[in-house]
């Protein structure tokens, strides 16, 4: 057991690591070993030598231990299902993969636990009820009468495994070590081959930008699909209230109120919230634009724009914290005090103004580069004829802006809808749908937030919701950044 | 033109009353910087009445520059710097109670290349008289494009799609929609910095040929780098270099006959 | 040409008629520039003057939160009090002294003997020593006594037994003899000294009522109370109280997050910013990349933090509220910007530098790693700044993945659980109490700032110092 212990994926890439450095060492001295105090009669330097040692020792042992790493749960699992209980697989209610997902938990604290606490994890499951709860396990969430016996499945099953993911992982290591050596020779062409794979690595990385985004729409569609499997996906779009309160399904797995899953109200806060910020944050960056592009001298425009990007370089937590003190308290006063309304510090108008000021040079910044790209010979045009340069910005320059000017706007309105922070500290959370600003609502981010932030159990109805609430999100500021992101990289054609 | 000689030998320094009947406008000892550098030096000249003046010179030597100024083009340009006296009958345009705007409603420009608004060939030729308030009412603003248009030759070819934008045209179409649309405000000068230089030569032609109409109503002053274009368009002819005013007579003399050795360089193409 | 004759008698008319109509338009289209004009101006001044507003509220409350207040009180560690177990009397037998007997022990037996009573048993003799420095008896049961005690008591912040203990923790030698301790007086009582709340606000509103706060104008008054930098808002950790909340894992936290963004995503950055500019061909696989990149920037942040909880924690089975899964959450957040930024630093070396290298016999990969990189360097270096800065202020993405929980122990490793410095201004911005804790949670956020500009400014200075033109 001492030994399997030790075989863990990153003690194996230490090990091939080292290796692989080892290897860098013997190939370098190989090297000018071979070219017999001539330099020059080698076709690669030493260094590409000694690297090409590197490469053919680490890369493909790593390569094929990450690959074992994501691969593994897919040999591991079913195993573990063979355990469940056929009526656990079969409930609609209760996906099994939830349950797993508990049991997997388990099988992750048994590695930390002694062999006779393994025992006792099916014969005396009580005695180690707390050690498995300081591991991290929702201990309530366990079914005694399968999840013990499957975590056990499980864990055998990884331990069984490590043997030969060690054997094949470090095997490949060092064929690959023993082979590059033995070919360091003085005609090798061992620089182009230190090339080719450093191609390689540069077009991994960049497939990562990729990736991303594919982990982004496949980690969310996954539990989204989850969720609509517990929660109708009508009930999802067009339900008016949002309380998920309710603790999945009943035992008998039918009946479920998924009632209180009704994404509109959030929706409704979203939108109404970015819109007040947009009504803040447009025509202050629009004119803001127009007079550093057609109007302020040199000096000024190098001292103000700059000042005014620092709005986008406060961190949002701060505007937060910003609105709750500050803008909250003063909102209120004023239309408590002043006009008599009744209001309160958290309120769809104090978030939306600030996010507002946040927003502001999201549109100022790319109004002015749009509105300065239209070319000089149209300013000319209207100038000579002689037009002010107020009429020349209204009737010439604004209208062949305009594309540009409506994809900045779109893009300040897509991060107003997926800011979180001002939302979080300064709209509250009622879920509700009025038309009065001075109310408190909440939206999607902030309840992905409170889903998620307490360190409730991942795998419930409400956890589950917060990934179908966030792929809706990811999707509508997708839409938006695509579309406005394809408009200006139009207009820049256009003028160049 | 016989009775013009007589001006045009004084033209380095004109010893004429400015304010004579003929003259159009008149600069004396225009300087002009960029920033530090003098781009115009001293230079004074005649622009006559209902007549083309030609600038000529090889690139560089700033005719575009002092064709700039004849109407504050230069103030759009923040390092841009201007000395000296240029009068439009009679009046000081540098003068601090004259208005840019107003002036170069007076003396229109057209540009290098063809630029028109990304409107409607209609909109194009009504920019001009809708900010300046030149039309009461719909029928006076048809009748200003449709005799803009009719002077820059163009009228029957675009009069059944005045709806379609400007920027569709062909390049010669464009500058003479241009043109069009410098003349519906009715300038008393129109300025032309090397209007033909981005078109073919059948455009060219046309453009000249225009030109040669409109000099019957206004006073052109155009820039241009062929020197068969000045000898074919112009009446008075001035050769720039290097900042300088080298020399400035009727056409017809400076391509014949000119009294200065560098005039005679550039012309037979020893430079430029 | 055909209709330029029949329009040449119209000219006249046109040209003169209208054209007194100029001079009556101008006075008000000149207003009309002037009025956008004072539009411009009037949008950039509202801007500036919300950022100069934000600046001044959260400089002037946070000033009150950078400082803090100390009372230098006599306490004496009783050893009733440390043996409250009874483990000295049992061994050395009852009536024994204890000190001396102590003084005999060993350093890990003296440390096991203070290490028994808890924290709260504190409480009792430190609420004495408080009393007695107050000129107020401790003993004394009688109701006006009592109400005094009260008033007293409420000053002293209930985090000072855990200070108490900690100490003698640290060094068991104090045992039995007489210390100057610092004491931890409540944040209502900073409140009180900053104007938070005042004599004025209604009794019934206030923790403090008026026999308590006259109590801190005489402390005030004699010299004990004496005001200093808070500097165990960098050194402490969290607390429930404001007056001994600490920022410690909150930076560590946010340290290693820094370098796990700095040693993952700014290597992958730069690695695939140089195939797209150097090496890969104009297709459309590259423009599909080029894209995708761009509306990875754009992506709301808590996307991201969604990202990390599925494939760090559910799937790969990473701890959750640990530096590690934060660090690669906004790794991959921050690897458009330093995509972007590097890919523009690279365009800027003119292609003579490459040409030139490739005519001396290098190789394309040569060109580009002896050449083109060094001299792209200080670009890239902006701009990996500059991501390390917006990475450093993001918050919604570490709330997802759990690092705003309360930690117990001190980070040592990026596996362990910790917080983040934004997380940790979260967390006291939606305390309860706000009044009280917001200087502390300005101070905090003069933190962040303060590091922010740092990093901008640097990013500033390199642009400036080694910036080239070609």
């Amino acid at each position: 057991m001492q030994a399997l212990d030790f075989v863990t994926a990153p003690n194996l890439a230490l090990v091939v690591l080292a290796l692989a450095v080892i290897g860098y060492i013997i190939g370098r001295v190989r090297a000018v070993a071979a070219s017999k105090g001539d330099p020059s009669s080698l076709h690669s330097r030493p260094g590409y030598h000694a690297a090409f040692v590197f490469i053919w020792t680490g890369l493909p042992a790593l390569v094929v231990l990450a690959a074992w790493v994501v691969l593994q749960p897919f040999y591991v699992e079913p195993k573990g299902y063979e355990v469940f209980p056929k009526s656990v697989m079969e409930s609609t209610t209760q996906p099994a993969d939830l349950k797993m997902d508990v049991v997997k938990s388990i099988a992750k604290a048994l590695e930390d636990f002694s062999p006779e606490q393994r025992e006792k994890l099916v014969l005396g499951f009580r005695d180690i009820e707390s050690a498995l709860d300081r591991a991290g396990v929702a201990v309530a969430e366990i079914d005694q009468s399968y999840m013990p016996r499957a975590a056990q499945v499980i864990f055998e099953t990884r331990q069984s495994l490590k043997p030969i993911m060690a054997a094949v992982v470090l095997g490949l290591a060092v064929i690959g070590f023993i082979f590059s050596i033995a070919v360091v020779s003085r005609r090798m062409r061992a620089r182009n081959r230190v090339e080719t794979a450093v191609r390689g690595m540069l077009i991994i990385a960049s497939s990562i930008a990729i990736l991303t985004t594919f982990g982004i729409v496949f980690a969310l569609i996954f539990d989204t699909i989850r969720f609509f499997s517990v929660v109708p996906f009508q009930d999802f779009l067009f339900g008016l209230t949002w309380d998920p309160t309710f603790q999945g399904a009943d035992e008998e797995g039918h009946s479920v109120d998924s009632r209180g899953f009704g994404f509109v109200p959030l929706i409704f806060g979203t939108v109404y919230i970015s819109f007040i910020a947009l009504l803040v944050a447009v025509p202050i960056g629009l004119f803001s634009a127009i007079y550093m592009a057609e109007f302020a001298t040199p000096r000024f425009r190098s001292i103000a724009k700059p000042v005014l990007e620092v709005l986008a370089g406060v961190p949002t937590i701060v505007y937060g914290f910003f609105a709750l003190v500050t803008v909250g308290p003063a909102l209120a006063e004023f239309f408590t005090n002043t006009l008599g309304l009744e209001a309160q510090g958290r309120s769809v108008l104090t978030a939306g103004i600030v996010m507002g000021i946040m927003i502001i040079p999201f549109v100022s910044s790319l109004s002015d580069d749009i509105i300065t790209a239209v070319p000089q010979s149209l300013r000319d045009a209207s100038l000579g004829l002689g037009a002010t340069k107020a009429e020349t910005v209204r009737i010439v320059l604004l209208p062949a802006a305009l594309p540009g000017i409506m994809a900045a706007v779109l893009l300040a309105a897509s991060r107003a809808i997926g800011e979180t922070m001002i939302v979080v500290l300064a709209a509250g959370a009622t879920a509700q749908i009025t038309a009065n600003p001075l109310e408190a609502m909440t939206t999607i981010t902030v309840t992905i937030v409170n889903l998620l932030k307490a360190d409730t159990d991942f795998t419930s109805p409400q956890a589950l919701s917060a990934y179908a609430l966030g792929i809706t999100l990811f999707v509508v500021t997708l839409v938006m950044n695509v579309y406005a992101l394809r408009i200006v990289r139009k207009y820049r054609e256009q003028y160049e | 033109m016989t009775d013009m000689t007589t001006t045009a030998a004084a033209a380095a320094a004109p010893a004429t009353d400015p304010n004579a009947v003929g003259y159009k406008m008149t600069a004396r000892n225009v300087d002009v910087y960029y920033g530090e550098t003098r781009a115009i030096k001293d230079v004074s000249i005649d622009i006559l009445d209902r007549t083309v003046t030609a600038f000529i010179g090889p690139s560089g030597c700033g005719k575009s520059t002092f064709l700039r100024c004849l109407n504050r083009m230069n103030d759009t340009i923040d390092i841009c710097r201007v000395t000296g006296e240029i009068k439009l009958d009679g009046g000081d345009i540098y003068d601090r109670s004259v208005d840019p705007v107003q002036l170069r409603a007076r003396v229109g420009m057209v540009f290098q290349k063809p630029n028109p608004f990304p409107k409607s060939i209609y909109d194009n030729v009504a920019y001009g008289p809708r900010i300046h308030g030149l039309t009461r009412n719909k029928a006076d603003l048809d009748e200003i494009i449709e005799m803009s248009l009719r002077r820059a030759a163009m009228w029957d070819e675009v009069k059944d799609r005045l709806d379609e934008p400007g920027t569709g045209l062909s390049g010669g179409q464009q500058q003479r929609l241009c043109i069009a649309r410098a003349i519906a405000t009715s300038p008393e000068v129109l300025l032309m910095d090397e209007p033909a230089s981005a078109l073919d030569p059948i455009a060219t032609s046309k453009i000249e040929e225009l030109i040669d109409e409109l000099r019957q109503n206004f006073s052109i002053v155009i820039v241009t780098h062929s020197m068969q274009q000045a000898a074919r368009v112009s009446q008075k002819t001035a050769f720039f270099h290097l900042g300088n005013l080298v020399e400035f007579d009727d056409t017809s003399k400076i391509f014949t006959n000119p009294s200065e050795e560098r005039t005679q360089d550039y012309i037979s193409g020893r430079f430029g | 040409m055909t209709d330029t004759t029949d329009t040449q008698t119209a000219v006249p008319a046109a040209a003169k008629g209208p054209k007194s109509k100029q001079d009556i338009g101008i006075g008000r289209r000149r207003f009309a520039e002037w009025r956008l004009k004072m539009y411009g101006l009037f949008a950039i001044a509202v801007a500036v003057g919300a950022l100069a507003v934000l600046l001044y509220s959260i400089v002037s409350q946070g000033a009150k939160g950078l400082s803090t207040i100390d009372a230098e009180i006599e306490f004496v560690y009783d050893p009733a009090l440390v043996d409250r177990e009874g483990d000295l009397v049992k061994r050395f037998g009852e009536g024994a002294d204890l000190l001396a007997s102590f003084a005999k022990l060993s350093k890990e037996e003296q440390a096991a003997v203070v290490d028994r009573p808890r924290k709260t048993s504190y409480r009792p003799y430190v609420q004495a020593a408080f009393l007695k420095r107050l000129g107020i008896d401790p003993d004394d049961e009688s109701p006006e006594n009592l109400k005094k005690q009260d008033e007293a008591l409420a000053l002293l912040s209930p985090r000072m037994d855990v200070l108490v203990w900690q100490k003698i923790q640290q060094d068991p030698t104090l045992f039995g003899k007489p210390v100057k301790l610092q004491f931890l007086l409540s944040g209502e009582v900073k409140a009180y000294l900053d104007g938070i709340i005042t004599k004025k606000t209604p009794e019934a509103r206030r923790a403090l009522k008026d026999g308590s706060l006259a109590l801190i104008d005489k402390l005030v008054a004699d010299g004990t109370i004496k005001y200093r930098v808070r500097w165990e808002l960098l050194t402490n950790k969290q607390s429930t109280d404001p007056e001994d909340h600490g920022l410690l894992t909150g930076l560590i936290g946010s340290a290693y997050m820094m370098l796990i963004v700095l040693v993952v995503a700014v290597p992958i950055g730069v690695a695939a910013s140089i195939y797209l500019e150097e090496y890969a061909p104009k297709n459309q696989l590259t423009d599909i990349i080029e894209v995708n990149i761009n509306n990875l920037a754009a992506v709301p942040s808590i996307v991201f933090g969604l990202l990390g909880l599925a494939v760090f924690i559910n799937f790969m089975e990473l701890e959750r509220s640990t530096p590690i899964v934060g660090g690669l959450v906004l790794s991959l957040m921050t690897l458009p910007t330093v995509i972007i930024a590097t890919r523009a630093a690279l365009k800027a070396v003119p292609p003579s530098i490459r040409e030139a290298a490739l005519g001396v016999g290098a190789s394309k990969t040569q060109a580009v790693f002896h050449h083109v990189l060094p001299l792209a360097l200080p670009g890239i270096l902006t701009g990996t700044i500059i991501g390390l800065a917006q990475a450093l202020g993001e918050t919604a993405p570490l709330l997802v993945i759990g690092m705003n929980a309360v930690v117990s122990n001190v980070p040592t490793t990026p596996f362990d659980e910790s917080t983040s410095l934004p997380s940790q201004i979260y967390e006291m911005a939606s305390q309860d109490k706000v009044a009280l804790w917001a200087p502390v949670t300005s101070a905090s956020i003069i933190v962040l700032l303060s590091f922010l500009m740092i990093m901008n400014l640097t990013a500033v200075f390199l642009r400036r110092r080694f910036e080239r033109k070609w």
